[in-house]
C-alpha cells in the first residue's frame, strides 16, 4: 500500500511549498488578464458593430462601409528557429492563428492586409521566445514581453 | 468546495455582462488557475493563455445560462481541458529548453541554487504521466478535495487516490536521485 498523503517531515513537503509559492510571482495577473479580455471583448463588439453596418448598407442599396485592407509584411530574422508566428491584437493574441513562411537569409516573412488602425504585435519563436519587431516602435505588454506599435494608414 | 451564493450571484451578474462581476471572479481564481497551468504545462506562456481561455468559455457559458454548482471544480475543469489540449498538441514539437518557465523562474530566484532546485522540480513534474501529474497538483498545491477532483478530472475517487499515491512515490524517487 502506497500512501497519498504529505506529512510536513516528508521531501515532498518541501516540493509542495515551492510549486505552490509560484502564485506570488504574479499577484495582479487577474486584474491584467481582466483588462486584456475587455480589450478583445470590446475589438469583437467593434467588429460586430462593423459586420452590422455593413449588412444594413448591402440591404438598403448603399455602397459598403467596410475600410480597406492594406497589405502589411511582417519580417523577422530567425535563423535558428523551427517555426515563427506574429501575434497581436488582429489574431486575439492567439498564437495558433498566423504562421510565417521561411525565405531566404534565415529570416521568416509573412504579409497580411489589414485594415486602418494601431495595433500591438511580436513574434513567437519555437512557441517560446517572444520578440519585438526591431523596425517598429516598441513598448513592453502588461506581462513584461516585448511587443511592438503598428499603425496601419487609411490607404 | 461548492458554490456559494456570492458566486451564485456572480454567475447570474457575468451573464448579463457585468465587467466587474468577471473581474472579481478572475481575482478570486485567477491566480491559482494560474499556477495550476504553469505547473502542469511547465511554461508561463502556455499558463497565461490556457487561464485567458478558460475565463473566456467560461464567461461564454455563463452567458448562455451556465450555473455551475461548484465553480472552483467546474474552472478547475475547464481549465485542465486547455492544458490537455495544448500537450496534445505540443509534445510531437517539443524540442529545446523550456525557457518561458526558466524566465519566470530566474526573475523569482533569488539564488543559482534556488533556481537549479527549482528547475529539478520542473523537471521531475514534467517526467510524470499527465494523469499522475494533474492528480498530484490538483491533490497537493491546489489543495482539492477527491470529490471536487473527481468533478474536474471525471475519474472515480479510488483511481485518483492510486495516482496521487504513485505520483508521490515517482517525485520522491526522481529528487532523492538528483538530490541524493
Amino acid at each position: 500500500m502506497i500512501a497519498d498523503e504529505v506529512t510536513r517531515d516528508d521531501p515532498l513537503a518541501a516540493v509542495i511549498d515551492v510549486l505552490q509559492a509560484t502564485t506570488a510571482l504574479d499577484s495582479g495577473f487577474a486584474d491584467r488578464l481582466h483588462a486584456r479580455i475587455g480589450r478583445q471583448q470590446r475589438l469583437r463588439h467593434a467588429g460586430m458593430g462593423l459586420a452590422l453596418c455593413a449588412l444594413l448598407a448591402l440591404g438598403i442599396g448603399m455602397p459598403r462601409t467596410l475600410p480597406a485592407r492594406s497589405p502589411i509584411t511582417f519580417n523577422v530574422l530567425g535563423p535558428g528557429a523551427a517555426s515563427v508566428a506574429v501575434v497581436g491584437d488582429f489574431t486575439e493574441w492567439r498564437r495558433d492563428r498566423v504562421h510565417l513562411t521561411r525565405v531566404a537569409g534565415g529570416s521568416w516573412r509573412v504579409t497580411l492586409r489589414l485594415p486602418p488602425g494601431q495595433y500591438r504585435f511580436a513574434y513567437l519563436l519555437d512557441d517560446h521566445e517572444w520578440r519585438a519587431d526591431a523596425g517598429a516602435s516598441q513598448a513592453p505588454d502588461d506581462f513584461g514581453r516585448p511587443t511592438s506599435l503598428l499603425t496601419v494608414p487609411a490607404p | 468546495m461548492g458554490v456559494t451564493p456570492p458566486e451564485l450571484s456572480l454567475a447570474e451578474r457575468i451573464s448579463q455582462g457585468d465587467g466587474a462581476a468577471l473581474g472579481e471572479l478572475m481575482r478570486r481564481h485567477a491566480p491559482s488557475l494560474l499556477r495550476f497551468a504553469g505547473n502542469y504545462l511547465d511554461s508561463s506562456a502556455d499558463a497565461d493563455e490556457v487561464v485567458q481561455d478558460t475565463f473566456i468559455r467560461a464567461e461564454r457559458a455563463m452567458r448562455r445560462g451556465i450555473r455551475p454548482g461548484q465553480m472552483e471544480a467546474w474552472l478547475y475543469r475547464i481549465a485542465l481541458n486547455r492544458c490537455r489540449s495544448r500537450l496534445r498538441r505540443r509534445w510531437p514539437f517539443v524540442s529545446g529548453p523550456k525557457a518561458g518557465r526558466a524566465i519566470a523562474m530566474a526573475r523569482s530566484a533569488g539564488s543559482s541554487d534556488a533556481m537549479e532546485w527549482r528547475e529539478e522540480i520542473a523537471a521531475a513534474l514534467a517526467a510524470l504521466s499527465p494523469v499522475l501529474r494533474e492528480a498530484f497538483l490538483l491533490k497537493h498545491v491546489e489543495g482539492l478535495d477527491y470529490v471536487a477532483m473527481a468533478t474536474v478530472t471525471g475519474a472515480g475517487v479510488p483511481a485518483l487516490k492510486m495516482r496521487v499515491a504513485r505520483a508521490c512515490e515517482e517525485l520522491r524517487s526522481r529528487l532523492k536521485e538528483v538530490r541524493g
